[in-house]
């Protein structure tokens, strides 16, 4: 019944279950090597889920079933009818609510032992200390690489566990990342791919079931650690694609090198993360780099402000009169244009308008893409090869809710 | 050892000669740009051996910049010397969630 000598439980032991948990867990007490004081580890953990989404929705859901005692959920976000096909947590009447008020009311429905917290606040290079600090262990279900190399860099300074996994399209990939015990995440992708590089869930898809599979693995990963159970998926990285249905693990070591972690390091506080929101584009960055000089913000007041979808229903109302000319572009991938596209616009994907696309002179342009991000980039590159150009606030997105409440 | 082969050209025997023989092994968004899940080439460094296994997959040419390189379960820079029968992981990185 015993751990591992090796591998401590991180949970704190929690008071004895009463019989109605007993009854409850008495499906997972029965576990060889979890047992009753399992059980009270679980109800004694602190987690923090970051990221209420694809990944965060199965993790929250098995952790509170667990019987995890206390559960922290950090979102900004409110819930989108594009979340629902694999962010099973919130239901379709949630929508425009905070994922974190969606979620905790799913955790408190499924279990009422489990005390959750709610973080409704974007985690920032000035907050995550402070939150993670409060936790056993961070799993990690964010959505983009500023985030995750946040929670990496605070994780790796706190000293504790990140529990990670993150996906694209068919493809899923999880570790426990873990300075001082194995690789942190440093380790193994030192630092963020080039801007643009690499598509996101939005631009990329993604299968609603994978985010099941990576999500529930690494809620396993938590449970694993916080009872001291088998052996944690540290030092090995999962690789798992849907499309062919393979499962492949790949050791992976600490490295001497890392600038986390390594014999060496040159990250101390979470400088270096804020840098990576600067370096993505993430508007995050801005409120969050404490008295500095806002290295982002300078060219967005010079920017004009976005468009919003009314004003461009009105501007394309006005071209088909006549009384207005303008060129509408969108910058998303055809594939995406091909799914909805709004009538009248031409695909130009933003690859291509950073690498020089030349549109006709003398003639406005307006760009969208699917929420903003992309476009605010085409709209920099044109703007600054002396073009006038608009950039439709929130995207397609956007536009499509607005076209959504007008009916 | 100086002198690479010509753009195009596949690592011939005599090349393999010269310098290790080693594996590529691509995953994820990798795999689907290189159209295979492993190569074998020829490179004395990762870097020689990415450079052999763009000439043979041009449509990794893209992606490569973006990725993660484990040899040995260490995550090594391009730079890095390589040996006889090592294996290259190619790691993409994603963020979704």
């Amino acid at each position: 019944m015993a751990s591992a000598p090796d591998r401590e439980p991180l949970g704190a032991l929690g008071p004895e279950p009463t019989a109605e948990q007993l009854l409850r867990y008495s499906r997972q007490v029965l576990l060889p090597g979890l047992g009753i004081e399992g059980q009270r580890r679980l109800l004694g953990s602190r987690v923090l889920v970051v990221g209420a989404g694809g990944l965060g929705s199965p993790a929250l859901l098995y952790l509170a079933g667990a019987g995890v005692g206390t559960l922290g959920v950090i979102d900004s976000d409110v819930v989108d009818v594009t979340n629902l096909h694999r962010q099973v947590i919130h239901r379709a009447a949630d929508e425009g609510a905070p994922k974190t008020a969606s979620a905790a009311s799913a955790v408190r429905a499924l279990n009422p032992d489990v005390e959750v917290i709610e973080h409704r606040e974007r985690l920032t290079p000035d907050n995550a200390l402070r939150i993670l600090s409060g936790y056993h262990l961070v799993l990690d279900g964010s959505d983009n690489f500023p985030t995750r190399y946040l929670v990496g860099d605070a994780c790796g300074l706190l000293g504790i566990p990140h529990v990670w996994g993150s996906l694209l399209r068919y493809q899923g990939q999880a570790s426990v990342w873990w300075a001082g015990h194995g690789p942190c995440y440093r380790c193994v992708f030192p630092a963020p791919p080039p801007p643009g590089s690499v598509p996101s869930c939005a631009e990329g898809g993604v299968l609603g079931p994978v985010c099941a599979a990576i999500g529930s693995i690494e809620a396993v990963e938590a449970v694993k650690l916080l009872t001291g159970i088998g052996e944690p998926m540290l030092g090995r990285l999962l690789l798992h694609d849907a499309s062919t249905q393979t499962w492949d693990t790949l050791p992976v070591a600490a490295d001497p090198q890392c600038p986390l972690c390594g014999e060496h390091p040159t990250i101390h506080d979470l400088t270096a993360a804020a840098e990576v929101a600067v370096l993505c584009g993430m508007p995050p960055a801005r409120a969050a780099v404490d008295g500095t000089s806002e290295p982002g913000g300078a060219s967005d007041t010079a920017a004009p402000q976005p468009i919003s979808p009314d004003q461009l229903d009105a501007r394309l109302a006005d071209r088909a009169a006549g009384r207005d000319d303008f060129m509408l572009v969108d910058v998303r991938s055809p594939g995406e244009h091909a799914v909805a596209s709004i009538p009248g616009s031409v695909l130009v994907p933003v690859e291509e308008v950073e690498g020089g696309w030349e549109p006709p002179r003398g003639i406005p342009l307006i760009v969208h893409c699917a929420s903003g991000v992309r476009s605010a980039r085409a709209a920099a590159a044109l703007r600054a090869r002396g073009h006038d150009v608009s950039d439709l606030g929130g995207g397609i997105e956007g536009w499509l809710r607005a076209q959504r409440a007008q009916r | 050892m100086t002198t690479s082969p010509a753009a195009g050209q596949t690592s011939g025997p005599a090349d393999l000669h010269l310098r290790p023989t080693v594996e590529v092994r691509y995953w994820a968004g990798a795999r689907a740009a290189a159209g295979v899940e492993v190569d074998t080439v020829a490179g004395s460094t990762v870097a020689e051996a990415i450079e052999a296994a763009t000439a043979l997959r041009p449509g990794l040419a893209p992606v490569l910049p973006a990725c993660s390189f484990l040899v040995d379960g260490q995550r090594r820079d391009t730079a890095a010397p390589l040996v006889d029968g090592a294996r290259v992981e190619v790691l993409p990185p994603f963020a979704g969630g």
